[in-house]
């Protein structure tokens, strides 16, 4: 059971990159609203697998950010792709749909055959 | 009511209860050293706490001014433990060496066969730890040398047994390269001192700024600290590796001879002679093995306290004091009391009422391979007969019969007389005599069970009135103040023969030159007088006068003789 637990989290893991690069396609973002979308889909449980996370890809130079004051509290990061980002982006999308089509491809040969 | 803490979040302020505080205190602590070797630390951990901030503030407002301990809680629950992060990387990568961590030397509880000792050495060198173990273990059947240095380094080298341990143990690599690095970086970085010194100088000059050439000052002293504690440091560190080799090797070698000490089996020593080892070895080791472990902590920087160890070195010490002390009084308790056995021994009658003795001299030769253990006595070992040179005395006096008489005296030492002459029973020698010849032994054996207690030797060769007695040269070391008419020294009646008369011993074949200086004169002499007949000759011997060609005065190395006319005195 727990080796399945294990699996899941692993898959989860691999695509959290590609789910976060997507959220920020649609434009600027801020981490708790990337959070509040990954909790949905129990990609994220807490929010500080985000941070290291997104610092890494920073450092990679994927994405960029802009200080935004804020009323609430202390100025915010609000994160962009950058260029590079985008690309990177549109070739994890394609690798993504390779893959789903390769899965279902085998799911749906295993399942005829029995 | 509650009191309450104030802290600066991503320079926002927020008044905290106080038990709260300790909880979110812990947590930060926890996120912090999670990505303490991660990269970009600083930054994941001002976004996390500017997170934390955002939310904190969300929480309080007018009527609700303090963080309590629910809304912590609440907060920490969403940033999730450490743990939940779930990020890629785990924080210890087994074998990978952290950079810029400086390595230290730890025991791995991770990779141990017995103690971790190799693996953590051979983490510390970057090597593979089967080539230390396979050296550990060969070294055992080197007298089991492997096994001490083992425990040793057991004690000295502390575990790994936080994370942060693990990774000093794994932590930049120590290469020659490394070093170099190092040294570069300090000299690096004095030359970049010695450079803002020409623009502090110029700053100066140019403004006038007088705090500007007081910062260059402060800088420079810290350039200069700097380089003296490098240089301390490596000071330090030649010390230590001189600690830990004198350490080892005297440790080693006390070690050794005591083993050998107690290999000379066949000697019976008193009971004491075990407690005596260990006092020594207590007394004298734990010293240099604590030498060896200052030395080691300080050339790999261990800086665990060393209470336990210390506590168990005084410990031992003290023990071997105490030991030492019994044992001393015991030993002398043991040697106080003299005791002597007194043995007649048959002796064939010479034909010609004339006795030749010689000694057998043959353990001299064997000299070099002998433990000594001090002047005078020797062991050896060779045989499983303990064989001891001793002082083996040669004595000859008037016969209380008219016939040769031959009786062996043994001293000796024991608890009480009679322990005493117990001791001197063990003794065994031998004599072998053909027709008028009788050779004595100059050592004697001790049989098994004698325990060694200094015995010494003593012959009394008994002379009848009227008969002869040779004594040869070989003689000369071991008789001992044997009266005789001529007064002559023990050493010089050796090589004559001599006859017993009713005053006593009379020489039979002296010629009167034997008084004078038995070596001859040499150009370095002092000669005072030019007449060969009144003279006196310093020399290396000692001092001569002559009256009429013969010894009037004569001091050399066995005594003072004064001899006036025909009236002698000594």
């Amino acid at each position: 059971m727990s080796n399945l637990e294990n699996t899941k989290a692993q898959m989860r893991k691999g695509v959290l990159e590609f789910c976060i690069m997507s959220v920020m396609e649609g434009g600027e973002v801020y981490p708790s609203d990337i959070i509040s979308k990954m909790k949905e889909s129990k990609l994220i449980v807490v929010e500080g697998t985000l941070y290291p996370l997104l610092t890494r890809l920073k450092n990679s130079g994927l994405l960029t950010y802009r200080w935004v004051e804020s009323k609430s509290g202390p100025p915010r990061k609000y994160y962009t792709l950058t260029p590079i980002g985008k690309k990177f982006l549109e070739e994890l999308a394609s690798e993504w749909n390779s893959l789903v089509e390769t899965v279902k491809h085998l799911t749906n040969k295993t399942t005829s055959h029995e | 009511m509650n009191k309450t803490l104030t802290i600066n979040l991503s320079g926002i302020v927020f008044h905290i209860d106080e038990n709260a505080y300790d909880v979110f205190n812990s947590y930060i602590d926890s996120i912090r050293k999670h990505f303490a070797s991660s990269e970009g630390k600083d930054e994941i951990m001002q976004d996390i706490e500017a997170r934390i901030a955002e939310m904190f503030q969300q929480r309080v407002g007018e009527s609700k001014q303090v963080i309590t301990l629910r809304d912590v809680e609440e907060v920490t629950a969403a940033m999730g433990k450490p743990e939940q992060f779930g990020d890629e990387e785990p924080v210890v990568a087994k074998e990978i060496h952290q950079p810029g961590i400086k390595r230290r030397l730890f025991r791995s509880p991770d990779d141990e066969v017995l103690g971790g000792v190799c693996s953590g050495i051979a983490a510390y060198f970057g090597i593979d730890p089967v080539w230390l173990r396979l050296a550990f273990v060969l070294s055992v059947i080197f007298f089991g040398t492997g096994v001490l240095l083992y425990i040793i380094l057991w004690i000295v080298m502390p575990e790994a047994k936080t994370t942060a341990d693990k990774l000093m143990m794994r932590g930049e690599q120590v290469t020659i390269s490394n070093i170099e690095k190092n040294v570069k970086e300090e000299f690096e970085g004095l030359k970049k001192k010695a450079g803002d010194f020409g623009k502090e100088v110029n700053k100066k000059f140019s403004s006038e700024h007088y705090s500007g050439f007081k910062g260059f000052l402060h800088r420079l002293m810290d350039a200069l600290g700097e380089l003296i504690g490098f240089i301390l440091n490596v000071i330090a560190k030649i010390f230590a590796l001189l600690f830990i080799l004198v350490g080892l090797l005297v440790f080693g070698a006390l070690l050794f001879a005591l083993i050998m000490a107690a290999g000379v089996s066949a000697i019976k020593f008193p009971p004491v002679a075990i407690p005596a080892l260990i006092a020594v070895l207590l007394l004298v080791g734990i010293p240099f093995l604590m030498l060896f472990y200052y030395g080691f902590r300080m050339l790999f920087n261990i800086k665990t306290k060393s209470k336990a160890v210390n506590m168990t070195a005084g410990g031992l010490w003290a023990i071997g004091l105490v030991i030492g002390i019994l044992t001393a009084v015991f030993a002398l308790r043991n040697y106080s009391k003299e005791g002597n056995s007194r043995q007649q021994l048959e002796l064939i009658q010479p034909a010609n009422d004339t006795l030749i003795v010689t000694m057998k001299n043959d353990i001299s030769d064997a000299d070099d391979e002998d433990v000594h253990i001090f002047k005078g006595w020797s062991f050896d070992n060779r045989d499983t007969m303990a064989t001891i040179t001793g002082p083996v005395k040669v004595d000859v006096r008037k016969s209380s019969s008219d016939k040769f008489e031959l009786v062996k005296i043994v001293e000796s030492h024991g608890s009480s007389r009679r322990d005493a002459a117990e001791n001197a029973g063990g003794v065994r020698l031998a004599f072998a005599q053909t027709d008028n010849k009788l050779t004595l032994e100059n050592h004697f054996q001790l049989s098994k069970n004698t325990t060694f207690a200094f015995q010494n030797v003593k012959f009394v060769i008994g002379v009848p009135e009227g008969k002869t007695v040779c004594l040869e040269k070989n003689l000369g070391n071991f008789l001992y103040d044997v009266q005789n008419t001529g007064d002559m020294y023990d050493y010089d009646m050796a090589s004559h023969c001599w006859k017993m008369t009713a005053k006593g011993l009379e020489c039979t074949d002296c010629s009167g030159d034997e008084r004078s200086l038995k070596e001859k004169e040499t150009d370095s002499d002092i000669h005072i007088g030019n007449d060969d007949l009144d003279s006196v000759v310093v020399n290396k011997h000692g001092i001569v006068i002559k009256k009429n060609g013969k010894d009037v005065i004569r001091i050399d190395k066995n005594g003072m003789m004064i001899k006036a006319d025909d009236e002698k005195s000594k």
